[in-house]
């Protein structure tokens, strides 16, 4: 069943220049006209290099923000067309896991008032519940009851990510959106961080958003991977699929750039020419016309828009449809 | 824990504003003479065993003077600065936390009150009002207002973008308690160092306008006063310059050392 859908969604941001009158100069389209599905239990794999929309979209589907336009359909209600008031029963079943442990716990309060805070904003316990419940959720992510007296500067990356984790889970939500959750951690925690997310994801039947820039994570955690570029989704698929047959220049040329462990291995590494585009005012047509190496005419001229290739592979290309027709 | 480094500036700081609030507390139960007693045969008395502080042109012992003096310099500086900064930091949270029309309005007014000569303002109020305390307080409030609504606002324009304020409103906290429990107590460190900034500029503040006779009338004492009327006997008697003089450095120093001490603090962690 789906759980999440997403439906044209966009959000723009005006760029504003001038001291006295504002004036619109121009528009960072941040994420331009998106549309995926999201089934219960599952983890779909967001990724895409920085400025490429990705964090913006878990951000909206949060409701941090609002969209520009488009909606999205949560067990099919509209919780785009909500107001934030109406909003926030359903608040509990999204929750959010950021990119910087050290920006995301507040240094003024200590561990078990961080996690406590959700449970006392929803009223879900009190007195000794609540620290019974707070101990029960620092035991959840591997920690324990004494660090609920103590301040986040107390603790490392991996463990304050934890508290981030744990933090999230209190509300019982149904989807996390994780975004880059292991990014700033080092790579021996990084594992640990995945695995306690795995493992929580089978416990409680979590539906995880996952957004990276590290395709070997996503590679690790994800079923599907939808590939993200200047604000559009360029290619969606099964994990497997993805990795082994990617169809769209872009992915394939991401794919190409990560290092396997083996010095004798030759891959041909896809080498895109130029620099990402200024996302202020894309040009029309395909965003990655510029730089691929495929580039036909049209695309230089017609947006190409997501079609199926089969078992749910989705791929945004004219060159790549073009020489399936043919 | 870690061992801390011993925060000089802080234990330093406390101890002059603890000397000079001592002096002060004491003088309302207790000075060694009536501070307005005149005894024109006792005027310019050297610092001696009988007069610690020495006497001024009228015969008055300093010692006396200054204890109650203070009085009147610190609650004027303490009344004005912590309502100063209660309206500033009302007024900076709105404006940094609300709308974008919310804060142009009440940034320009700001700007507005900045750029207004705050002697030229409180010449204008004892006019109004008459001279005395209140003029010079409402005063140096104006005067706090914009400061303390800047330093508010811009750290809260800081603060709202964190990813744990991002944490509480995803988790659906409402705005009140984002304020008070995620951007106030992160923003009250650079605050309480404008706080302990302007507590030193208000005591100047209040002995400048005394010092130019628009404070509090003779015969009652104020720091500023006091260097008034000894101005003209400067050389003939320095101690009845050099003794108030001291009690205002003495506050000037050790609140502005807090503030380096709190500075310190806060960039610990």
């Amino acid at each position: 069943m789906d759980i999440l859908e997403v439906k044209n969604l966009v959000k723009h941001f005006p760029v504003n220049k001038g001291i006295i009158r504002k004036r619109e100069v121009g528009i960072i389209k941040a994420v331009d006209n998106i549309s995926f599905k999201m089934v219960a239990g599952e983890t779909l794999g967001l990724v895409g290099e920085s400025g490429s929309g990705k964090s913006t979209t878990g951000r909206l589907i949060v409701r941090l923000m609002e969209p520009t336009s488009g909606s999205i359909y949560y067990n099919g209600q509209n919780i785009t067309a909500m107001s934030q008031s109406d909003f926030r029963d359903l608040r509990k079943d999204f929750q959010i896991i950021f990119q910087d442990p050290y920006a995301s716990l507040n240094p003024r309060m200590t561990v078990g008032e961080i996690i406590a805070e959700p449970l006392i904003v929803h009223r879900l316990a009190k007195g000794k519940d609540l620290d019974k419940r707070v101990d029960e959720l620092l035991y959840l992510v591997g920690l324990s009851s004494e660090h609920a007296r103590r301040y986040p500067r107390e603790f490392s990356g991996g463990q304050r990510q934890r508290i981030g984790i744990a933090r999230a889970l209190a509300v019982n939500p149904k989807l996390i959106v994780c975004d880059e959750p292991v990014s700033a951690l080092d790579v021996s925690i990084q594992a640990q961080v995945i695995n306690l997310l795995q493992d929580l994801q089978k416990e409680f039947g979590l539906t995880y958003l996952f957004i990276s820039h590290d395709l070997s994570v996503v590679k690790h955690i994800a079923q599907r991977v939808a590939v993200m570029y200047q604000g559009k989704i360029v290619e969606i698929a099964e994990k497997d699929e993805l990795y082994q047959n990617p169809l769209h220049p872009y992915t394939k040329a991401l794919l190409s750039a990560i290092p396997v462990p083996d010095p004798e291995a030759k891959i041909k590494r896809i080498i895109l020419k130029g620099d990402v585009p200024s996302s202020i005012n894309p040009p029309a047509g395909c965003r990655f016309a510029s730089r691929c190496p495929m580039a036909r005419e049209d695309c230089f001229e017609k947006e190409c828009t997501l079609q199926d290739f089969g078992n749910g592979h989705l791929v945004a290309c004219h060159s790549v449809t073009h020489s399936k027709n043919n | 824990m870690r061992l801390k480094k011993i925060n000089f500036p802080l234990i330093l700081g406390c101890l002059f504003i603890l000397i000079v609030f001592v002096v002060t507390v004491v003088g309302f139960f207790y000075t060694p003479y009536d501070p307005n007693q005149m005894a024109i045969r006792n005027r310019f008395i050297a610092p001696s065993k009988t007069n610690l502080f020495g006497t001024d042109q009228y015969g008055r012992d300093l010692l006396s003077r200054i204890m109650v003096g203070g009085q009147t310099t610190l609650t004027v500086s303490i009344i004005a600065v912590t309502v100063g900064m209660v309206i500033g930091i009302t007024l900076g949270a709105i404006a940094g936390y609300t709308s974008h029309a919310w804060d142009e309005f009440l940034m320009r007014i700001a700007d507005g009150i900045y750029a207004f000569p705050s002697f030229l303002l409180a010449l204008l109020l004892v006019t109004i009002l008459g001279s005395g305390k209140t003029p010079i307080i409402i005063a140096i409030i104006i005067g706090n207002v914009p400061v303390f609504m800047r330093i508010t606002r811009s750290n809260f324009l800081k603060l709202r973008e964190m990813d744990y304020v991002m944490a509480a409103r995803a988790i659906g906290a409402s705005p009140w308690r984002i304020v008070f429990k995620h951007l106030l107590p992160n923003a009250l460190g650079p605050i309480l160092v404008q706080g302990t900034a302007s507590f030193a500029a208000a005591i100047l503040a209040e002995a400048s306008l005394s010092y130019l006779g628009i404070g509090v009338q003779p015969p009652q004492a104020s720091w500023g006063r006091m260097l008034r009327e000894a101005q003209s006997f400067a050389t003939l008697a320095p101690w009845t310059i050099v003794f108030p003089g001291i009690a205002i450095g003495l506050s000037v120093l050790g609140f502005n050392l807090i503030g380096d001490g709190i500075n310190r603090y806060n960039s610990k962690d």
